[in-house]
């Protein structure tokens, strides 16, 4: 009981104190912002604002960071939805229901569904960190290159079936072309540059944040202004801006299902928001009763994606907290920050300074507070984005989207590689290939590649350990399963 | 749609080939011997899509029968007007992504914005002017004041 | 130029005329601006940091304290900016590419910096950098408490027992680890199992959950660990012995082994040689000031690292020094292809 009520003093705390609800807020709606454009991702995001903030007293800047990361995981959601274009790889299984729900008229209920979901998900994170924190913490250290191994094939099992629905060989093939192309560069074991034909700008390797605005942008782009005046511009932005508490309660399960297999993943260091977006809504599609429409504007598809990247935030910041371990990209840069603000997060926080975790749980509160009420009073403005005009709205996007991918390493070679995948990805659009696959691949690969040969290396090609150790075994039932019930389904259709 | 099918599955199977030759040459690290090999998965993925893209291919030549003439895929582009549409931004952004670092950002991106509207648009360049001026100002202010990226 | 100044104030504080009066004032405020313009180097825009290594590392860490100190010298906004991929070479370039006027400087380890012309990633050496070097990480063998291993001598005794399956994590082929290691197996003349991670965190980690039973990263990557109990440190491979705070005293290698050579990683800043003078000289007395700041004390002491002040002729004799070392210990593994003749880096005896 003393824990909840040092919860509730820390968020009042936050609530009244006029300086940090001021800087707060401003750190909350620039993270939607950053989410929102495509490129700048919530990684980039605190890596910014812990440069902004390193003055600042220390609860003060970690309250603003935790502000700007789930502010930023929830602002993708918005440009998903919008126009096609997640504004940060989390956010890539949003766009799959989300935006045909905007075309068709939707955009209203899209935008107000994903709020709702992403602040639940948020809150089954500050549940999660607050209950479970010790105890899921542990998990982190269990995960070795075998389960990492395993996890990136069950990742690979679930990718070509995904977004296919119509013909899952050209999803497979999808998938399969972003794990090879994943492939480019240097390699972790040797540091051996792989198919970089001697070009030091290739020995880097594809980054995944050119491929998702490759793929996704570029596309949209082109097909956009190739129906210029074709396509109607949609007039009519009005419709509910709250979404039906028959909705939320009919989704009960589906919420509780991606907000615990999110936090799960988010506990699993390396493993991210976007990982658990797409794991929650391929177990939503295959719970669901009307999988037909997933793909098609599913607001069950929308709740799950979002949740899932959501509650994943705190899955990531519980081994920060117990271990000093990130559980995914953004995490470790919050972690630097709180190193460089003096702060000791690990092992020794729940001896040294154990209501630390109570007020990083309040933190992760607040800030949801924060982003559902910004996400709310947003949404009539962002709405207005569906009705200008493509002409003058595209060349716009265009620009954000060159701007966004440059931000990240600083690099021309980056655009480039933007364009020419944005090319290849405007005929995977035409013929039907899902892009989705590709992005995952993008993701999958250096993880399957790396682990599943330092495995082998560990043993010195001796495989029992991938069937003998415990979550193993969890894992390759898991994977098991999922095939085999692919196999099945087929023979039934 | 199988005709393209078709070609995809000849350029897929051609590439992962390319891959598979590639990784094959690649040298085996003495320290960490054949299970550190750096061809190992590429060589692992490139068979799988391989083995898609000859199915691909498979399935295109088997329905090639039934329908001989087949072009939904130039169907898609309907009329001369989408192909235009088409060519003309992929002109546009090529140029862009050309020019960046060769012009000064800001005037580049304005130019870009207000040429790539009015090309479309087609009236009120008054208007035009000004919201490129604008969203360009915004931009460049956002990206390197509050951001503090170093433009291109 | 001064005993020239010097003469004209005197000869015109001579006359009462308001003209030379006048003139006067503005030589003698000639007189101060002079050192100013010849020394004093005034940023007009962000200076920009590039570091090589993702957000979050020992590199990035060690900058991004570096740089909020030197931003109250220089009077401009340091921006840190993160340029990954191909061990740190893609970023150096950058840095190397953009112009050599005093607004983009590199932030990297000296193993690093050294080593990229031997791997054939990248033409400029060490010579054609001016580095600052702040912060020392020596290399510290960690291995798990409950591990057999009770000192170094058990760990040596062992390698020799089974040769190459005493598995090492490092954060890679060439990372400071790694070096460390390799300087471990040739001096005892022994084999082990190389296990490379994706940086030196998940290779700690790794030890940490029992992967792997021997770790050799950087004091940083395992102050947190050593703190908690869930490693335990059997020697530190600098020169000195180190306290840690909150974990205790690790011994030097130097304890048992004389004649070890040391291995350990300087961080720092650096900008190519042929940068205005002036930026020069400014940069190095606000990284004097920046580096004994009690911020960059209070880092070093938090994260088990050793703070330092190394730079001008010092830093390059450090870098010959590391270069030689460092370049042909790779090259006789057989890891870099070129040989560092080709940059007439001497072999050290």
């Amino acid at each position: 009981m003393g824990n909840i009520s040092y919860l509730l003093e820390s968020f009042i705390k936050f609530i009244t104190n006029p300086i940090i609800l001021f800087n707060s807020t401003w750190a909350t709606l620039l993270g939607i912002i950053i989410g929102a454009l495509p490129g700048l991702t919530a990684t980039m995001g605190i890596a910014l604002l812990t440069g902004l903030t390193f003055g600042f007293p220390s609860d003060l800047a970690i309250v603003m960071l935790i502000c700007m990361y789930v502010g930023a995981i929830y602002g993708g959601s918005r440009s998903a939805i919008l126009i096609n274009i997640p504004g940060t790889p989390a956010n890539a299984a949003t766009t799959l229901d989300g935006y045909p729900l905007a075309r068709s008229g939707e955009g209203a209920i899209a935008l107000s569904t994903a709020t709702f979901a992403s602040a639940i998900g948020s809150f089954i994170g500050v549940l999660s960190i607050f209950i479970f924190a010790p105890l899921l913490g542990q998990i982190a250290l269990k995960f070795g290159s075998w389960e990492f191994a395993w996890l990136a094939i069950f990742g690979i099992t679930i990718c070509g079936a995904l977004t296919a629905p119509k013909d899952p060989l050209k999803g497979w093939i999808a998938g399969f072309l972003g794990l090879l192309l994943s492939q480019i560069g240097m390699e972790t074991i040797g540091s051996y540059p792989r198919y970089s034909l001697g070009l030091l700008e290739l020995k880097g390797g594809i980054a995944l944040i050119p491929a998702l605005v490759g793929v996704y942008g570029i596309p949209e782009i082109l097909i956009s202004m190739r129906d210029y005046g074709r396509r109607e511009i949609v007039v009519n932005i009005k419709g509910k801006a709250l979404p039906s508490l028959r909705l939320i309660t009919k989704n009960f399960v589906n919420i509780i299902r991606s907000g615990i297999i999110s936090v799960i993943i988010g506990v699993i260091p390396g493993v991210g928001e976007d990982v658990a977006a797409w794991v929650s809504y391929d177990f939503a599609k295959r719970a669901s009763k009307e999988p037909e429409k997933f793909g098609k504007g599913s607001l069950e598809g929308l709740i799950a994606a979002e949740t899932g990247n959501n509650a994943c935030v705190g899955g990531a910041i519980i081994p920060v907290l117990t271990l000093a371990i990130p559980g995914s990209a953004p995490a470790a840069v919050l972690l630097a920050a709180m190193w460089l603000h003096g702060l000791r997060p690990g092992p020794l926080l729940a001896i040294e300074n154990p209501k630390f975790i109570y007020e990083a749980a309040a933190m992760m509160l607040f800030a949801t507070l924060l982003m559902t009420l910004f996400g709310l009073s947003l949404i009539k403005l962002f709405l207005r984005v569906l009705t200008i005009d493509p002409a003058i709205l595209t060349p716009i996007i265009f620009i954000l989207c060159v701007l966004g991918v440059f931000a990240i390493n600083v690099r021309l070679f980056d655009i480039y590689i933007m364009l020419f995948l944005g090319i290849i990805g405007y005929f995977m659009r035409i013929m039907e290939y899902p892009a989705a696959p590709f992005v995952l691949g993008f993701i999958l690969g250096p993880m399957a590649d790396e682990n599943i040969r330092r495995a082998l290396l560990l043993t010195q090609g001796n495989i029992s350990p991938f069937f003998t150790r415990p979550i193993c075994i969890v894992l390759f039932l898991l994977t098991l399963a999922i095939a085999l019930y692919r196999l099945t389904e087929r023979r039934k259709g | 749609m199988n005709k393209a099918d078709f070609i995809t599955g000849v350029i897929l199977c051609i590439l992962s080939t390319l891959f598979i030759i590639g990784a094959l040459r690649m040298p085996i690290d003495p320290a960490f011997g054949i299970y550190g090999h750096p061809g190992l998965s590429p060589i692992f993925f490139a068979s799988i899509l391989f083995i898609f893209s000859f199915y691909l291919i498979l399935r295109s030549k088997i329905s090639l029968k039934d329908i001989k003439k087949d072009l939904t895929f130039w169907k898609r582009l309907r009329g001369r007007n989408d192909l235009k549409n088409l060519l003309i931004t992929l002109f546009f952004i090529i140029i862009y992504i050309f020019l960046l670092r060769k012009l000064p950002f800001f005037i580049l991106t304005f130019f870009f914005i207000f040429i790539f509207s009015y090309t479309f648009y087609k009236k009120r360049p008054l208007l035009l002017f000004i919201i490129s001026l604008l969203s360009t100002l915004v931009i460049v202010t956002i990206f390197s004041k509050i951001f503090l990226i170093p433009m291109p | 130029m001064y005993i020239i100044l010097y003469k004209y104030i005197v000869y015109f504080s001579k006359g009462d005329d308001p003209m030379k009066k006048i003139f006067r004032l503005f030589l003698i405020f000639l007189l101060f601006l002079i050192p100013l313009l010849a020394a004093e180097w005034k940023p007009i825009k962000p200076i920009t940091i590039i570091v090589p290594w993702s957000a979050g590392g020992s590199t990035d860490l060690t900058t991004r304290t570096l740089a909020s100190e030197m931003e109250k010298y220089l009077g401009q906004k340091i921006v840190v900016v993160n340029t990954p991929g191909a061990a740190g070479s893609i970023g150096m370039k950058n840095a190397w590419d953009a112009p050599h006027d005093g607004y983009t400087w590199a932030a990297n380890a000296v193993v690093d910096v050294v080593k990229y012309p031997v791997l054939g990633y990248f033409e400029v050496t060490h010579r054609d950098w001016i580095t600052f070097w702040v912060i020392y990480a020596p290399n510290v063998i960690c291995v798990r408490p409950d591990s057999k291993y009770k000192s170094v001598k058990d760990l040596v005794e062992e390698m020799k027992k089974r040769p190459g399956e005493v598995t090492v994590a490092t954060a890679g082929v060439g990372s400071a680890g790694h070096l460390a290691i390799e300087l471990f197996s040739i001096y005892f003349n022994v084999k082990y199992r190389h296990v490379p991670y994706a940086g030196g965190y998940p290779a700690v980690i790794a030890t940490v959950g029992g992967e792997t039973e021997v770790v050799t990263q950087l004091s940083m990557e395992v102050a947190e660990m050593l703190r908690a109990g869930k490693l335990r440190a059997l020697a530190t491979l600098s020169g000195r012995s180190f306290t840690i705070s909150g974990y205790g005293r690790i011994p030097t290698i130097r304890t048992w082994y004389k004649d070890y050579p040391e291995t350990g990683a300087y961080f720092g800043i650096m900008f190519p040689k042929d940068v205005p003078p002036e930026v020069v000289s400014t940069v190095t007395k606000a990284f004097v000031k920046a580096a004994y700041s009690d911020t960059v004390k209070k880092y070093a002491e938090q994260n088990g690292l050793i703070q330092v002040c190394i730079y001008g002729k010092k830093a390059e004799e450090l870098n010959e020094e590391i270069a030689s070392r460092v370049c042909w210990l790779l090259y006789d593994q057989g890891i870099a292809k070129i040989s560092p003749e080709k940059f007439n880096i001497p072999r050290k005896k």
